[in-house]
């Protein structure tokens, strides 16, 4: 393999591409990314609850929302950078704190403290296409430092949630 | 400061060494950046960070550098980018659902 091919194939490891078709029209598919109540329906995992605490659904703006059931809740940020109605959204999400600092993954030291994830979004007549591309990316000392000083708040009481998050990413794993 | 794999390979120039020593031979730091257009010490700093996240050992012989690659210390991106595509399969499969059912609903409206 020569050096170009190399690089590619490393440029590929660390980056999620996934496409999918569905059966609704373009702006439909749109809908369902840009209000509160379509999100809470399909974003988080099926056996838990989500709620979308608040969403300024603008570039710069955000999304805050809690999933959760019944052992406890856990708090996830998406900070939008892009937003070119109806083909093109770029957002970051990491999970948070309940006063949106950014924190790791409470149950994983090798998931990323953020995920960049660019969606495509195409228009097939009455069907439409979503591409996904989703890549982990580092955030600032700044924010670790952040993170250091809330990690022990977040985490009290927790446990059996975050552990519940863990087998669920297991199980989709598996 | 916590390093990472995922600050790693957050950058283009120490994905490509990466690559480049992915290739499993040992590389001098002189040879490493014979490779790439930008400046000895801009690589020598990437080298550094690369050498912080542990994923790659760097001995002294002589008056070289020799860096060689720690491919298992990778392991953790592959993980995650498994369990990043499962969490987004199952999140399709209910969106898919959820824009299927709103659909219904309109036609029984209309």
């Amino acid at each position: 393999m020569n050096f170009k091919l190399r690089m590619k194939k490393m440029t590929n490891t660390n980056q999620l591409i996934i496409t999918r078709e569905f059966e609704a029209p373009v702006e439909l598919l749109w809908e369902v990314h840009s209000k509160p109540e379509h999100i809470e329906r399909w974003f988080g995992p099926a056996e838990m609850y989500t709620n979308v605490l608040d969403m300024d659904f603008r570039p710069g703006g955000s999304l805050f929302y809690s999933i959760g059931n019944e052992q406890g809740k856990m708090f996830g940020l998406v900070k939008y950078t892009e937003i070119q109605q109806p083909s093109k959204m770029i957002y970051i999400n990491s999970f948070a704190d309940e006063n949106r600092n950014i924190i790791r993954h409470p149950m994983s030291d090798t998931w990323p403290l953020e995920v960049h994830n660019t969606l495509v979004f195409e228009a097939l007549g009455n069907k439409s296409k979503l591409i996904v591309t989703s890549v982990p990316i580092k955030a600032s000392e700044e924010e670790i430092d952040t993170y250091r000083n809330s990690h022990g708040m977040v985490e009290q009481g927790m446990g059996g949630m975050f552990k519940q998050l863990d087998d669920y990413l297991e199980t989709v794993t598996s | 400061m916590r390093r990472d794999v995922f600050q790693a390979i957050a950058d283009p120039t120490r994905r490509d060494i990466i690559t480049l020593l992915a290739s499993g031979d040992a590389m001098n730091l002189n040879s490493i950046a014979d490779q790439f257009d930008i400046s000895r010490p801009a690589i020598s700093k990437h080298i550094k960070i690369l050498e912080e996240c542990n994923l790659i050992d760097i001995q002294q012989e002589g008056r070289e550098r020799i860096c060689e690659l720690k491919p298992e210390e990778l392991e953790p991106v592959s993980d995650w980018v498994e369990k990043n595509r499962k969490l987004w399969d199952s999140r399709l499969d209910r969106l898919e659902n959820y824009l299927n059912e709103l659909q219904t609903k309109n036609e029984k409206n209309d």
